[in-house]
């Protein structure tokens, strides 16, 4: 479900920021924005807590897009690297395996770095003290 | 100034500063960096020419293949030069030598096509005729090509370079070309959730090995 208005990789910023448990509050936000950020953090929860973010992400390694759908819009692909980074779950072997896929696969690699551009330029917009200076 | 002595490869400029020269004509380096231009590129060029010329076989090529290769060589360059350099002054890779070559390589194929059509019309049909427009225009599309095309010959080249039981090739490579084609910054890696734990010095030690790499076996080619 995308946001007209809101990058996938930006509300994942808010979501790394401040979730959870606290529910972004910003004030330049929109109702639909705030929204579509609950939603995704509903089901970035879920991922959470029954275990799925490695299977998920395991799911686009290994095999090509052009027979199975890529990572571009895949929000729960997303999500779940962010559990993963959280550093809650063994990920060495899923992710190299993805990594293996992103070289092997331009347009995952193009949606990989847009999602992530965004994502960092809106943490540093947001001012996230955790980020290296 | 960095343009009145040569670096270790005996080029007066870096990258950046010889496509800057040779796009801007108003430059006073613009003679000098053309010549450097031709000095580092055309032997390159003259191979991808060939190539292509090998690979559409029109009849009787082989009786005047050289002299064909360098017409072609020629007409590219004036391609290049058309238009105050237009060409070179749009492209936008400028940071990246390999995205650079990559699109080298993909004006070098369509010259070398446009020019047999043009000279063997009875071999190729003429439908088939393409226009050099694609070079004058800001071209998204080619450059979208050409990036394809250099992230393809990195992985491949990448891979082929890896030693046999090296531990983390992919992600190695995946740093580099998230490095080199989405310029990606030490920062951007910190803050991924998947590179966060890996530090900045990996960063930069993947990348300078990386590009060490490529530049051994690109001179070992040439």
């Amino acid at each position: 479900m995308p946001h007209r208005n809101m990058r996938l990789g930006q509300a994942m910023a808010y979501l790394a920021e401040l979730s959870p448990p606290t529910k972004p509050k910003g004030g330049d936000l929109s109702d639909s924005k705030v929204l579509y950020i609950e939603v995704l953090e509903q089901e970035m929860r879920r991922i959470r807590e029954q275990g799925e973010a490695t299977s998920i992400i395991g799911s686009h390694a290994g095999s090509c897009c052009d027979k199975n759908a890529g990572i571009d819009g895949d929000e729960a692909f997303f999500l779940s690297c962010l559990v993963v980074g959280e550093g809650s779950v063994e990920q060495s072997e899923v992710v190299a395996s993805f990594m293996e896929h992103l070289n092997n696969c331009y347009a995952c690699f193009c949606a990989f770095s847009e999602v992530f551009r965004d994502y960092y330029q809106q943490r540093m917009t947001l001012g996230d003290k955790s980020l290296p200076s | 100034m960095t343009q009145d002595r040569l670096n270790h490869r005996g080029n007066r400029f870096s990258f950046e500063e010889l496509l800057t020269h040779c796009g801007d004509v108003s430059s006073c380096y613009w003679q000098i960096a053309w010549a450097e231009f031709e000095n580092r590129y055309d032997r390159f060029i003259y191979k991808k020419i060939a190539e292509r010329c090998a690979a559409m076989r029109p009849p009787r090529l082989c009786l005047q293949f050289s002299a064909t290769v360098e017409d072609i060589l020629s007409e590219m360059k004036v391609t290049l030069l058309k238009h105050d350099c237009r060409a070179l002054r749009n492209f936008r890779g400028k940071h990246s030598e390999t995205i650079f070559l990559a699109w080298l390589k993909q004006i070098a194929h369509r010259t070398t096509r446009a020019y047999l059509q043009r000279n063997y019309k009875e071999y190729f049909s003429e439908t088939e005729t393409m226009s050099l427009d694609f070079v004058h225009c800001a071209d998204q599309q080619n450059e979208g090509q050409a990036r394809r095309e250099a992230f393809q010959e990195i992985v491949a080249s990448l891979r082929s370079l890896a030693a046999c039981n090296a531990r983390n090739t992919e992600r190695d490579i995946n740093i580099f070309l998230l490095y080199t084609l989405s310029e990606f910054n030490a920062d951007m890696f910190m803050s991924h959730p998947l590179f966060k734990r890996i530090g900045h010095r990996v960063v930069d030690n993947v990348v300078n090995r990386t590009r060490d790499r490529l530049a051994q076996s690109s001179d070992l080619r040439n």
